[in-house]
């Protein structure tokens, strides 16, 4: 299943490429500590501002910092955040989603009900509210992340869920008496895991949507840690004379987010 | 006949505004609890760290901190109703008319950029629909797949870098000033609406494709061709007609992605929205004003969607026929 599913993927030039982009990024957020020429967090106040040269190939910020190190290094904290965040996410939503689906009744009325109010509020502005008491911190970013995802998981996990639940082989393990918890992991989870992997591309590309603007207006990671939304917010101010600061975190942003989805819009095509 | 569907259609606003009043009130008292709730004292907040345990004891007394919650929060809630939204904690001035004038600010910004989007999006997705398959659908639609994925504040630097630092030609602030005429407005407001339309444009030309493509196969459509109607009347007073229906649903949907996006458009262009209020309030932990901006926005957007579902409801025959238990 896993060779068909490689082989859609790489049908197109387009997409191979994205999938190469998403697969180096990942490679850099393990070995970036092999690659970086400077450290990410050295500075340089002699050479504050450096335009991209041989020696600095993305120039230095305001503090004379190697932009292409920071690049590198910050690719760590948003995949980490993005893949902790969407992985918790979508276990809580295809919980809630396979609860809600199968049993039906009030339960799955008053889960989806109070899902909807969830889902009625901008993401942004639940999480910057639930920051701001919380603190900062990466697992508070996580865990956020995580709670805006998991409705919108919970309802495509429902939903298929309800193609599934009235098929014989249910019916026949609930005759053997199997628990609501074997049924739902065992016997229904399987059936529709292909829905879910889909899931987890698409949610993983708005996790890092979300992480990176979280980071940009400071309630994600702190400096002076390197992370690609952070990066951008510390270089607005002196754009004009360092434009290169904003724009290398800036087009790693899009790379990662852009590839990713290519990914999953291919997945769900096929 | 009429009059009995007229009242039915009442009666079913009315039937939804007393269920959104309702679920407005779970969430006042759900916005209260999460602020309150949530680690982070007061006292120090406002005489920061190192300040004694009688000062910060002063503190919540002055506050009304030290009452019991319920009370707080009826309080808080009728003071809401009355117009007395509560004071600053930070800038120790009354919060309804500040809150008053950003969300002016921020009203107008949302107008333009949906008055930008809505026609751009649809015109999108019905080109995209006619063209299926062909070369200007598959640029449209890979248009839309990278714009959808794009954070607006990504988007925004790259518009800042080219059209105001490479090309000088807008400002890259949208702090208009007092005294500007409409179009010098239009001029500062451009930059911010281009930044938050890219996300919107995606989702609702998508929407308006999948529509269009499902009308353009039915039954009803052949027929109008067989009898050899004109391709252009078939289109525009046929398809286009059930098509758009469910471009209401999703611009009403959008209205919540465009508030989160005003947050950050605002942050980027430094516009005095209702958005750049509600960042100034978390990042200093204003909680007075932070519950008052959440409620404002919970309002609007419940508001907004209900609004939506009447259009939607009024539009099509076969919704309100059900929704007004068969009256028209």
């Amino acid at each position: 299943m896993i060779g068909t599913r490689l082989r859609t993927l790489l049908a197109s030039p387009g997409v191979t490429l994205a999938v190469a982009v998403v697969l180096g990024w990942l490679a850099i957020a393990v070995i970036w500590p092999l690659l970086v020429p400077y450290g990410p967090t050295a500075q340089q106040l002699g050479g504050r501002y450096a335009p991209p040269s041989a020696e600095h190939w993305l120039g230095t910020d305001n503090l004379g910092r190697d932009v292409l190190s920071r690049i590198l290094a910050g690719s760590r904290s948003v995949l980490i955040v993005g893949l902790a965040s969407t992985t918790l996410g979508v276990a809580v939503g295809t919980t809630l989603g396979l609860v809600a689906g199968f049993y039906r009744g009030r339960v799955d009325e008053l889960l989806m009900r109070s899902l909807d109010l969830l889902m009625a509020f901008p993401i942004i502005v639940i999480a910057s509210v639930i920051l701001a008491m919380l603190g900062p911190s990466r697992l508070n970013l996580v865990l956020v992340i995580a709670l805006m995802l998991a409705p919108y998981n919970a309802r495509v996990v429902r939903s298929a869920v309800l193609s599934w639940r009235d098929r014989d082989f249910v019916a026949a393990a609930r005759l053997r008496g199997e628990s609501g918890a074997y049924i739902l992991f065992r016997e229904l989870l399987p059936n529709i895991m292909g829905t879910v992997n889909v899931e987890f591309t698409m949610r993983l590309a708005l996790s890092i949507f979300a992480v990176a603007t979280l980071s940009f207006l400071g309630f994600g990671i702190q400096p002076p840690t390197p992370d690609w939304g952070l990066m951008v917010s510390e270089g607005r101010p002196f754009y004009q004379i360092a434009p290169w600061v904003v724009v290398a975190p800036a087009a790693a942003i899009a790379s990662l987010v852009v590839a990713i989805n290519v990914v999953a819009q291919r997945l769900r095509a096929s | 006949m009429a009059r009995s569907a007229d009242s039915g259609l009442l009666r079913y606003f009315l039937r939804r505004l007393a269920v959104m009043l309702g679920l407005l009130v779970l969430v006042s008292v759900l916005i209260f609890a999460m602020v309150e709730i949530l680690p982070g004292d007061v006292g120090n907040l406002i005489l920061g760290q190192y300040a004694t345990a009688e000062n910060v004891d002063l503190v919540r007394q002055q506050l009304g901190l030290d009452r019991p919650l319920a009370v707080r929060y009826l309080d808080w809630m009728g003071g809401f109703l009355t117009g007395d939204w509560g004071d600053s904690w930070r800038l120790g001035t009354p919060l309804a008319p500040l809150i008053g004038r950003r969300l002016y600010n921020s009203v107008v910004l949302a107008g333009v950029a949906f008055a930008f989007v809505i026609p751009v999006s649809i015109t999108a997705g019905i080109v995209s629909a006619l063209r299926r398959d062909r070369l200007t659908d598959r640029v449209i639609n890979g248009i839309s797949v990278v714009s959808i994925t794009i954070p607006e504040f990504v988007s925004s630097m790259f518009l800042i870098l080219f059209f105001s630092l490479l090309l000088p030609w807008f400002p890259s602030s949208a702090m208009v000033p007092e005294d500007a005429g409409p179009l010098t407005t239009l001029r500062y407001l451009a930059l911010p609406v281009i930044g938050i339309s890219p996300v919107l444009i995606g989702y609702i030309a998508r929407t308006v494709r999948a529509s269009m493509i499902t009308e353009l196969g039915a039954d009803y459509t052949r027929t109008a061709y067989l009898k050899g109607l004109d391709p252009r009347t078939v289109i525009t007073k046929h398809v286009l007609r059930n098509a758009l229906l469910p471009a209401i649903t999703v611009i009403a949907n959008q209205i919540a992605w465009l508030v989160g996006g005003l947050v950050v458009i605002e942050a980027v262009f430094n516009y005095p929205g209702i958005g750049q209020l509600l960042l100034q309030a978390a990042l200093v932990q204003d909680v007075p004003m932070l519950e008052a901006i959440v409620l404002i926005l919970a309002a609007i957007l419940m508001l907004s969607n209900l609004a939506a579902d009447l259009l939607y409801t009024m539009l099509n025959p076969r919704v309100r026929a059900q929704a007004t238990g068969g009256a028209t």
